[in-house]
């Protein structure tokens, strides 16, 4: 009496879920896709920057630093450091090599900016970025770097000119391993800062960085006078 | 990771099972049609209608028990074929007294009892009345005056001892009422479908209506853990006979109207569902009960086991997230990221589940529109699915922990 049940039906049921399903993965992965690519395209941009800007260097290194365009050092840098921090955020834990390439060309480029820039500072001394080394691990091997992160993420959102250089020592990548000798940087010893050839090993707060770093104060000042200035500015107009 | 594959498994029963009602729409496009020429049928002569008692329980109902008896006296059926039964619980509030204006009615007749429950209510009931039929209204709902019209034929096919009427909620002009508004509209529609399926494994207060001699057969309502509509449907199923809806036949009821309300009937529901399905648990994948035993019942109990973990993970996911901002502020002082809603934050910050989710909400609001559309009546709520969606899945939490940890409890406390 009771309707029977019809396995066809269910059969039918589950063909059609998975189909659904299997088009929303695919909508999720096109995404996926389009996050590495824009992710890429950033890359290539610095690339091209830092070509452009090594190129023009070499050809200016007999004249004067009047020439050099301040606007040709690359300003994307910043930008992809918070691109790539949210791909890691959203990373589900998987092994994902798309975005281990991504940080390890991502590392290569901020090596040979870095490279630049000393240069640039050696010949110009006014043009050259205030920069600094970050090297992180993850949770297992260190503790603090994410405390340290957040103070880092603080300062790159306040001094847009301050240019912080962040490796993830777990990245199996020559220069950078190069560049770890370089400054002494080891698994147990870390977080890392290095700023003026100096290697800071632990968690800094602000104010600390702030001691080892005396440009940032500047930049305070600076800030202070300018906000300053734009309150004496309206209340002359005012008047 | 685990949670990841767990997350796209519940999404895919959740999907599967809405497909599922899906394909039995689109299998029994039919039954409009189908329902119309039985009605039309069964209007060509009044004479043949069968008699209908409508049992009103009562307890402290004062304030609505006059409308819902003037909602059932105003059916368009035969008055010779038509008694109300009032049966006051032993209230403690006037609603005796109420309900003496009715006293001299013929199709009304009272009754008063010591309070016992509103299953003793209804037994009470049951065993004074004398109809080939008999249904239940209770002292909250009112009726459409076509509702019965649109139940009755049913009958006419064999085997069925139940039909269930289509609810909606009065007046939802609160947001929670405009959420529980989605909710029974989404209601109507899977109700139809779990009819068509011999599945439903409720049979409402409002407004069900029974073979009187159903109640011979299987005997008479139970206390079953404050849900009686829910053991009388399942005890029907064990029998293997046949509950039907009629989407057409509309009865209003007030939805609770607090949260604290809301929280304390979904309490009773969830339990009570869990408490009854453990009890006919043999129904649980059992081939026999059809689509009943082999889908409906354990994916209803598993979607609840699921959303217990997807709310434990939540609630792990919340902390872990507090801690954070936490320690971000110890470190940092209380700033906002200055990140605006840009295509960039977009792109970069729209989650693999929420893209799975889509699918969900789709069938979920196609769910509730056609149910709107089934009942046949007005509703200007076009946009109570937006509520739904956005409050339902934050406020059921609250009563599905409470219904598990009581069911725990009291299997445990049985057990013993």
């Amino acid at each position: 009496m009771r309707q029977p049940t019809d396995k066809n039906k269910y059969i039918l049921t589950f063909l059609i879920t998975a189909i659904i399903f299997a088009g929303m993965l695919y909508a999720n992965n096109l995404l996926d896709e389009k996050r590495a690519q824009d992710v890429k395209g950033v890359q290539d941009q610095i690339a091209l920057d830092l070509l452009s800007s090594e190129t023009q260097f070499n050809l200016l290194k007999e004249s004067s630093c009047k020439n050099l365009n301040n606007t040709v050092l690359s300003q994307e840098i910043n930008s992809l450091a918070r691109k790539l921090s949210y791909l890691e955020a959203n990373d589900s834990g998987q092994p994902n090599t798309e975005l281990v390439y991504l940080k390890k060309y991502y590392s290569l480029l901020q090596i040979k900016d870095s490279i630049l820039m000393k240069e640039l500072g050696e010949k110009c001394s006014n043009k050259a970025p205030i920069s600094i080394f970050y090297f992180y691990g993850n949770k297992s091997d260190c503790s603090e770097c994410e405390k340290m992160g957040y103070v880092l993420t603080y300062l790159r959102e306040q001094y847009p000119d301050l240019r912080i250089y962040s490796f993830d020592t777990n990245l199996n990548l020559s220069a950078l391993e190069t560049l770890k000798s370089l400054y002494g940087v080891t698994p147990t010893k870390l977080p890392a800062i290095v700023y003026n050839d100096e290697t800071h090993v632990g968690f800094k707060s602000i104010e600390e960085l702030k001691e080892l770093i005396p440009a940032l104060k500047k930049f305070d000042a600076q800030k202070e006078k300018a906000a300053r200035d734009a309150a004496k500015a309206s209340s002359t107009k005012s008047e | 990771m685990f949670f990841n594959v767990f997350v796209y498994v519940f999404m895919f029963t959740i999907l599967y099972f809405q497909v599922f009602l899906i394909l039995t729409l689109i299998e029994n496009k039919g039954f409009h049609k189908d329902q119309k020429l039985r009605e039309e049928a069964d209007r060509s002569d009044p004479s043949t209608k069968p008699s209908v008692t409508i049992i009103v329980p009562i307890w402290n109902e004062e304030k609505t028990v006059v409308k819902t008896v003037l909602s059932l006296l105003d059916l368009n059926y035969p008055k010779d074929k038509l008694k109300i039964m009032v049966v006051d619980d032993g209230s403690k509030d006037n609603s005796w007294s109420v309900v003496q204006q009715f006293k001299d009615h013929p199709q009304v007749l009272l009754h008063q009892k010591e309070n016992g429950g509103k299953y003793t209510a209804l037994n009470y009931a049951i065993e004074h009345a004398t109809t080939e039929y008999i249904g239940c209204l209770d002292a909250d709902s009112f009726v459409d005056s076509e509702a019965l019209n649109h139940i009755m034929p049913y009958f006419n096919e064999e085997g069925v001892v139940a039909v269930t009427p289509s609810m909606k909620i009065k007046n939802p002009d609160t947001i929670l009422g405009m959420v529980q508004n989605a909710e029974y509209n989404m209601g109507i529609f899977t109700r139809k479908m779990l009819g068509l399926l011999d599945a439903q494994y409720v049979t409402p207060g409002p407004f069900s209506i029974f073979r009187r001699s159903i109640f011979q057969e299987v005997g008479l309502y139970k206390h079953a853990h404050n849900t009686e509509d829910l053991e009388m449907a399942l005890r029907i199923q064990d029998r293997h006979y046949k509950i039907r809806n009629a989407h057409k036949a509309v009865v209003y009821t007030v939805g609770p109207r607090t949260l604290y309300k809301l929280y304390k009937q979904r309490v009773r529901w969830t339990g009570g569902f869990m408490q009854n399905a453990l009890d006919y648990k043999k129904m649980i994948l059992n081939p026999k009960y059809g689509n009943l035993g082999l889908l409906i019942l354990p994916l209803a109990m598993y979607s609840i086991v699921c959303a217990m973990t997807f709310l434990a993970f939540n609630i792990y996911n919340t902390i872990v997230g507090i801690t954070n901002a936490i320690e971000r502020a110890k470190v940092v002082g209380f700033s906002f990221s200055t990140d605006a809603f840009t295509y960039e934050w977009i792109l970069y910050h729209i989650q693999s589940s929420l893209i799975l989710g889509i699918a969900i909400i789709g069938v979920v609001i196609f769910a509730i529109m056609y149910g709107k559309r089934l009942a046949g009546v007005k509703d200007d709520n076009t946009f109570d699915f937006v509520y739904f969606l956005l409050i339902y899945s934050l406020i059921s939490p609250l009563w599905l922990v409470t219904s598990v940890w009581n069911t725990i409890r009291q299997r445990d406390a049985a057990w013993r």
